[in-house]
């Protein structure tokens, strides 16, 4: 226990990676949104989409996290388990206080009218029918999905080095193409899309189970990674 | 004595290549050990298992009595310096320091700050900035102050001047004499080490050649230096090491304790007799065409 706080510390260390610059990317790109509905006298309503920057980061910056932590503590003695334990708590805790200041600024953007020019960035017009809490539980689960999934891929590199990506992905880009291509031959496409229209809230809850797989494959995988 | 290191048959292998082949020896609570040989020979690779950053392939691996995999009772009592260590790309020195100050239960601020004085580390350089030099010395004050119970210093001063190598064979010694404990040591530069040693391992292509005290091991070979046919016939029915001829005079190195006796018969027959320095020896035993044949002494 002592040693997974420990690695949380270490992470805390490099707090404008975890929480600093994912924000002020965010927030920067808002600021530029903002601008654009002033500039045109809020008469045009602006669906942004610019949420999706800090979901992207979350995913890509814990690729970079595991490559530069994981041989650094490794060599400081510390297991592979306190590892995994610290780095999912600490994605944890930031993908919380994320959640929560993503869905206080979507609060303040109904309160203030869409912030006057009819721009909607961090409250999603889709998810107007969710309850408040559950708009909160989504940004949250979806934030730790990108994690873990992160995690997971760079786990395979960790542990299987960069033949072990190469396969990993000529499979999957093989299970994608044939999946697809069923898809068109049983003409599942239409009925599927039309399944998520109503269905979407749903794909939510599903990101629920994978990242927990997500998050065990990464754990055995790192059980068994070296480093040299 | 104390074993806190067994290994047992130990062995690594990448696909057909085995990087070290059955392995054994004992570490005893409380020296300096110097893991000796030359690049490639495994050293790395062996201290790397020790502490579970890399799996054996076959054999057995006890630190302080149990398995050091995912087990902090043993992990934590260690310390591990290498050259290949990595940072994360944001670290200044002192965040490296800090860490360690968290993670090692043994640390000593004092003695940490006072070596970084030494060293003269530019507390706020980022590590991405640091020269080789200082690169290393951040690992030699993270190894002397973190007063691990078994502290494991591989190829710690690459880069550094001799001014600060001194200096760290100083303040280990010293601290050593302060805080005893077991360390362990992995060096090309003999010379400079060997009057630090206590025992000497020294492993070449993956086996491990010689594992003794460093003292009996200092009287163990010698150099014979005289006329060819005199050198010829008293080395002969001994164990050679090595042996060069520069026109009638020849030298000639065994691996032998000297005899009291022989030694009087041979200075009778003006043949000089000259200890050799520990590096000497190791070189001869580590070069390729004589290593076979030792392999089989111990």
């Amino acid at each position: 226990m002592n040693r997974t706080v420990s690695v949380m510390k270490i992470h805390w260390r490099d707090k404008w990676f975890w929480m600093y610059v994912p924000w002020v990317v965010t927030l920067f790109s808002f600021a530029v949104n903002l601008a654009i509905g002033i500039l045109t006298g809020g008469e045009e309503q602006i669906n942004s989409g610019g949420l999706i920057t800090i979901y992207v980061y979350m995913f890509i910056a814990i690729l970079m996290i595991q490559a530069q932590t994981f041989p650094f503590m490794l060599g400081l003695n510390i297991r592979r388990t306190d590892y995994f334990v610290g780095t999912s708590a600490m994605a944890l805790l930031v993908s919380a206080v994320s959640s929560v200041l993503l869905f206080a600024m979507g609060m303040i953007e109904q309160l203030t009218n869409a912030w006057g020019v009819q721009l909607h960035y961090f409250h999603l017009p889709f998810l107007k029918e969710v309850s408040p809490l559950g708009r909160l539980g989504i940004y949250f689960i979806v934030m730790i999905h990108m994690f873990f999934m992160g995690f997971v891929i760079s786990s395979i590199h960790r542990r299987f080095g960069r033949h072990g990506m190469f396969i990993f992905f000529i499979a999957l880009i093989l299970v994608s193409s044939i999946g697809s291509f069923a898809m068109t031959y049983y003409g599942l496409w239409l009925d599927s899309f039309r399944w998520i229209g109503v269905h979407y809230i749903d794909l939510f809850l599903w990101t629920i189970p994978l990242t927990l797989i997500y998050a065990l494959l990464s754990y055995v995988l790192l059980r068994r990674a070296t480093v040299s | 004595m104390n074993r806190i290191v067994e290994v047992n048959r130990l062995t690594k292998e990448y696909g057909r290549d085995a990087v070290v082949k059955d392995v054994t020896f004992a570490v005893e609570e409380g020296k300096i050990y110097g893991l000796l040989g030359r690049n490639g020979a495994g050293k790395t690779t062996i201290m790397h298992m020790l502490t579970a950053q890399l799996f054996p392939s076959s054999g057995e691996l006890k630190v302080f009595g149990e398995n050091p995999y995912e087990n902090n009772r043993v992990l934590s009592q260690l310390c591990f310096i290498k050259e290949s260590q990595r940072y994360p790309d944001s670290y200044r020195v002192i965040d490296v320091l800090k860490v360690a100050a968290s993670i090692y239960p043994y640390w000593d601020r004092n003695f940490a700050a006072q070596l970084l004085e030494d060293f003269r580390l530019p507390l706020k350089r980022r590590m991405k900035k640091l020269s080789r030099g200082m690169l290393s010395s951040v690992g030699i004050i993270i190894g002397l102050a973190s007063r691990a119970p078994l502290t494991i210093f591989d190829e710690p001063y690459l880069g550094l001047d001799a001014v600060a190598r001194s200096l760290f064979y100083e303040r280990l010694m010293q601290d050593y004499a302060e805080n005893p404990r077991t360390i362990m040591l992995s060096t090309h530069l003999i010379d400079e080490v060997s009057n630090m040693l206590e025992h000497v391992l020294v492993i070449d292509q993956g086996r491990l050649l010689i594992d003794e005290e460093a003292d009996d091991l200092r009287g163990k070979a010698y150099t014979v230096l005289g006329p060819k046919a005199a050198v010829e016939s008293f080395a002969s029915g001994k164990n050679t090491i090595h042996q060069e001829s520069i026109g009638g005079m020849m030298s000639v190195t065994l691996f032998e304790r000297q005899d009291p006796t022989e030694k009087r018969r041979a200075e009778a027959q003006g043949l000089e007799l000259i200890p050799i320095s520990m590096q000497q020896l190791i070189v001869h035993l580590t070069q390729s065409k004589t290593s076979g044949k030792v392999a089989g002494f111990q």
